[in-house]
């Protein structure tokens, strides 16, 4: 994909965003003498960035295709993501944080120091720093922050 | 039909003697304590000095956990109370507004008869107040100032349009029949600010006279003052017999279907934490008057608080 | 100030000092950090905020803004890559007098330099604030809300790769702060029926979502397995006395410089870092020793980038506008601790104050022994690959978000922002702009809807008074600096494009 479609992806999703923001406001009321209203500012912004947008996508149409962008690692960043998504609704639904906490670490570090070739030790150590870890928000969160986790 | 069932087995384990059974066994895990506002504060301070205080005082040692829940405007707090298991082990330390405001816009998943009141602690006095230097020095002067100039008197309040301080300001306004005009600030800085940079006439928040604040109190929206002899010339609008009037109470209440009795357990530990040093140091630390009520009167407080928002916010056009 | 320090206690210094420390532990070694920087490190810490007292939680943000301006140019010399952005210019003269001299005393002249700078920024926080805040008491609604103005329109032109994309950054970071129960009205905006939304969006939950997990998504598109190499030794951090002399011109202009533009809202430290290396170079005695392992050429800008902390707190802590995203989240501990800065708190809180001032002050100092001892260490964390940095930043940001508030709908909200911050940032597009805006919001939205409350609906609030009009000259300037930057930069533009076709 190129810049230029990335770019002009963007704008369409920020007008989409602006369209939903005024129709949002729209119906608020002006309640107090004086004042623009509770729907002004919102509505105000939303009009801007759908007409920065505009111009923003018309120069991208002018300009070149800016190169190609794309992200290496590209399947790496979107499991990572998963990864988090998938660890927020387990500690969400199931609520062992500190069990989830050390197997979140423990797998991401391995899965991204597998490259360096599969051994014992990797796992050992990637035990290891991931159980270090997860003690020290033990201690810092139950004994000093007194978070429930 | 429920109370029945529960009194017959209350008489059942008394007739049995197997030793404390139904309300005696009551707490049998520890007690949470909502506190619908992030840590640190007046209020979370309070909760947290009340709980230690009560766990000395309830039956079967069990501990009390105060538990934040900010959000909402404090209704994510009450939400989760009334969601909560109604068997007395989860009650919500609350201030007026999530619990007699709030519900009235129609927009929260509780309504106020949701909840039983349990112990009232002591009440945030609030009055309509006038810079130190101003020409209005008194209530009288005050009341003839507003009538000559409808709509000139500006006050400010820290809470915004639709809280407590605007509805008491006007529910006061709309007694004496003259106009106010409100102006919503965020927080009490910038409330001081203005007023004292002449921006606006008046404000309506507690006055710290006593503590050599350039603000004057004019009349007290609420039965109670702080405690200090500065303000014993000045009129509460009850001393005054207007029938205007506003609580903001600040105590605990729980799921109204948490049985009468547990009720009773609770009420009675609070009550007596309210006498414990760490608590009547917090009590002087703030120059608040303790002001403990049971569950009875706190309630026709609660009831009452509701009956006059509501009528004031219809009036203001807030809700229907 | 008599009784004032009668009334200190003991453990009331431990725990202040405690705190000071930590956070110029975790400035320094974030600072250190290729990538991670201030701002992360800022927003990791501030969720401890909720556990202590105000003074405390205030002292160790501020602790690490200072420990990270140095921590910095850790990298930048051992490593001859900038920890963070503005230690850019120091990676120059650094890495080369690493090279040809010595990595310790590259790194002592980034250290003297940086604490002469940070002593300096508090200096001019300490005579200057307090005036500026007695001043700020005469101001009113119309003028809060033209000083906003003012930062906004500083970060949009001065701070921006691109001004379409900047102005919408803005615009979004807005929009992000008005979401929540309006106060005027009481009702709910663009909240979409959410209950945690109706006190607005989490500061903290944004800022992680858009700085630590965007940053770590973008460590992932690269070798995130590879270890820096470098030789640790000659890391002894001292200066002869002669040498510091010879540095304290440039230490001098540097921090000038540094906290001038720390006051302007919107500039921040990489500009300053930049004036202040070729403000040294011109005026240095041997300029031809700069890029060339100079010494005034580290030290210039490292005193700049520490006496910007001093000058950007003065804006916020005498006016309560925050002209920087940095400072935007250090106000979140003001927020929490349920302090509002500007020329009330001078007034209600003189202790408050004065404790701050009095530990910024020990921030720098504490920075200067820290450093001396404990740089070798941070030299060592460079090591640390990033396969097992990412792991480590995602677990502590979401107990981060989820120990603020409690509100799994937060962590959601900042994953959202993280990916669209992915996405957007490799596009030109400016987080620091949204997040200041987004705390810039209350105060613009709110001061301008309030004036005209006040005045009924009449607009000439906005320009009546002697001191809005002054400000809306400053806005006026600022629009005509922009104004001609983008004019030059659509010639040049023009011309270039010209060229290329004769060339082509």
């Amino acid at each position: 994909m190129s810049i230029r479609t990335m770019n002009l992806i963007v704008y369409a999703a920020l007008a989409v965003l602006s369209i939903l923001v005024i129709r949002a406001v729209s119906d608020i009321p002006v309640t107090m003498p004086g004042d623009v209203g509770s729907g002004f500012l919102p509505g105000f912004l939303a009009w801007l960035i759908l007409g920065f947008s505009g111009l923003g996508a018309v120069r991208a149409i002018l300009a070149g295709d800016g190169g190609r962008f794309g992200a290496e690692y590209l399947g790496r960043v979107l499991i990572t993501i998963g990864v988090i998504a998938g660890f927020l609704l387990s500690w969400q639904y199931l609520g062992f944080f500190f069990l989830q906490c050390f197997l979140f670490l423990f797998g991401l570090f391995t899965y991204y120091r597998w490259p360096r070739g599969p051994s014992v030790r990797l796992l050992v150590t990637n035990a290891g720093v991931a159980a270090g870890i997860t003690l020290l928000c033990y201690v810092t969160f139950t004994y000093f922050v007194f978070v429930d986790l | 039909m429920t109370f029945h069932y529960k009194t017959t087995l209350a008489a059942i384990a008394l007739a049995v003697g197997a030793g404390p059974l139904a309300a005696e066994d009551f707490p049998s895990k520890p007690i949470e304590l909502i506190v619908p506002y992030g840590a640190g504060g007046l209020t979370d301070a309070f909760a947290r000095a009340i709980a230690r205080a009560a766990e000395a005082e309830l039956p079967n040692e069990e501990k009390i956990v105060v538990v934040n829940k900010p959000g909402g405007g404090a209704t994510i707090g009450l939400t989760a109370a009334v969601n909560a298991e109604p068997d007395g082990h989860t009650v919500v330390f609350l201030t007026a507004s999530p619990l007699v405001i709030q519900p009235l816009y129609g927009k929260t998943q509780y309504t106020t008869d949701d909840f039983q009141a349990i112990s009232r602690f002591y009440d945030i006095p609030s009055s309509i107040n006038v810079r130190a230097d101003s020409e209005i020095q008194t209530y009288e002067q005050w009341l003839e100032w507003v009538k000559a100039n409808p709509g000139d008197f500006t006050y400010g309040t820290s809470g915004g349009t639709g809280s407590g301080g605007h509805i008491s300001a006007e529910e006061l306004a709309g007694e004496l029949g003259v106009e106010l005009r409100h102006i919503p600030f965020e927080g009490s800085a910038q409330l001081t600010t203005s007023i004292m940079g002449g921006q606006i006439e008046g404000t309506n928040q507690l006055p710290d006279l006593h503590r050599g604040g350039e603000i004057r109190p004019i009349v007290f929206v609420t039965p109670t003052k702080p405690a200090d002899a500065v303000y014993d010339n000045i009129p509460t609008t009850r001393d005054l017999g207007l029938d205007a009037e506003v609580i903001f109470f600040s105590g605990i209440v729980g799921d109204k279907d948490i049985p009468a009795e547990r009720v009773a357990i609770l009420d009675d530990a609070f009550r007596a934490a309210m006498e414990s040093p760490e608590v009547q140091d917090l009590f002087t630390k703030y120059q608040l008057t303790p002001d403990y009520a049971g569950p009875e009167e706190f309630g026709q407080i609660i009831d009452n608080a509701v009956a006059r928002n509501e009528a004031t916010m219809k009036r203001l056009g807030l809700i229907e | 100030m008599m009784d004032f320090f009668s009334n200190l206690d003991l453990l009331m210094l431990g725990s202040a000092a405690l705190s000071i420390m930590l956070g110029l532990f975790v400035g320094m070694l974030f600072g250190a950090l290729p990538g991670l920087g201030l701002i992360i490190g800022v927003t990791l810490l501030l969720p401890l905020s909720y556990a202590m007292s105000p003074v405390n939680s205030i002292l160790m943000l501020l602790a690490c803004y200072q420990g990270a301006e140095y921590g910095g140019s850790i990298s930048a010399i051992v490593l001859g890559i900038p920890g963070t952005a503005m230690a850019a210019p120091i990676a120059l003269d650094g890495r080369q007098m690493a090279k040809t001299e010595s990595p310790g005393k590259a790194l002592a002249y980034s250290l003297y330099g940086s604490t002469f700078g940070g002593i300096f920024g508090g200096l001019v926080l300490i005579f200057f604030a307090v005036p500026v805040a007695r001043f700020a008491l005469k101001l009113a609604d119309p003028e809060f809300f033209l000083l906003g103005v003012v930062g906004l329109l500083a970060v949009a032109t001065f701070g921006a790769k691109d001004f379409v994309k900047a102005v919408i950054s803005v615009a979004l970071g807005l929009l992000a702060g008005t979401v929540g129960l309006d106060l005027f009205t009481g009702t709910s905006r663009l909240t979409a029926g959410y209950f945690e939304l109706y006190e607005g969006l989490n500061l903290v939950a944004v800022a992680v979502g858009l700085f630590a997990f965007s940053e770590v998504f973008m460590m992932l598109s690269a070798r995130i397995n590879k270890a820096y190499s470098f030789e640790a030794h000659h890391l002894k951090i001292s200066l002869t006395l002669r040498e510091a002399l010879g540095a304290l011109k440039a230490m001098i202009s540097g921090s000038l410089i540094g906290s001038l533009m720390g006051v302007l809202p919107g500039v921040g430290s990489t500009v300053s870092c930049w004036l202040a290396y070729s403000g040294a170079k011109a005026t240095s005695r041997t300029p031809e020793k700069f890029g060339k392992g100079s010494g005034e050429g580290i030290a210039a800008p490292d005193a700049a980038n520490n006496a910007t902390v001093g000058g950007a707190l003065l804006p916020f802590l005498a006016l309560g506008i925050p002209g920087s995203a940095s400072i935007a989240i250090i106000a979140g501990a003001f927020i929490i601790a349920g302090i509002q800065p500007g020329p009330q708190m001078m007034r209600n809180n003189p202790e408050l104050i004065e404790m701050i001032f009095i530990g910024f002050m020990a921030t720098t100092v504490g920075m200067f022994f820290m450093g001396k001892a404990l740089t070798k260490l941070f030299v060592r964390a460079l090591v640390t690959p990033n396969s097992f940095l990412v792991p480590a930043i995602l677990v502590s940001s979401m107990i981060g978000i989820y120990s603020s508030k409690g509100h799994f709908f937060d962590l959601w909200v900042a994953l959202g922002l993280g990916v669209a911050a992915w996405i957007m940032r490799r596009l030109d597009y400016s987080i620091a702009a949204f997040v200041l805006a987004m705390v810039l919001t209350p105060i613009i939205e709110t001061s301008f809807r309030r004036a005209l409350v006040l005045s009924q609906g009449d607009y000439s609030i906005f320009y009546s008074r002697i001191y809005s009009q002054v400000i809306m000259a400053v806005i006026v300037g600022i629009l005509a600096v922009a104004l001609v930057k983008s004019l030059r930069r659509l010639r040049n533009s023009r011309q270039a494009a010209t060229k290329g076709q004769a060339t082509s």
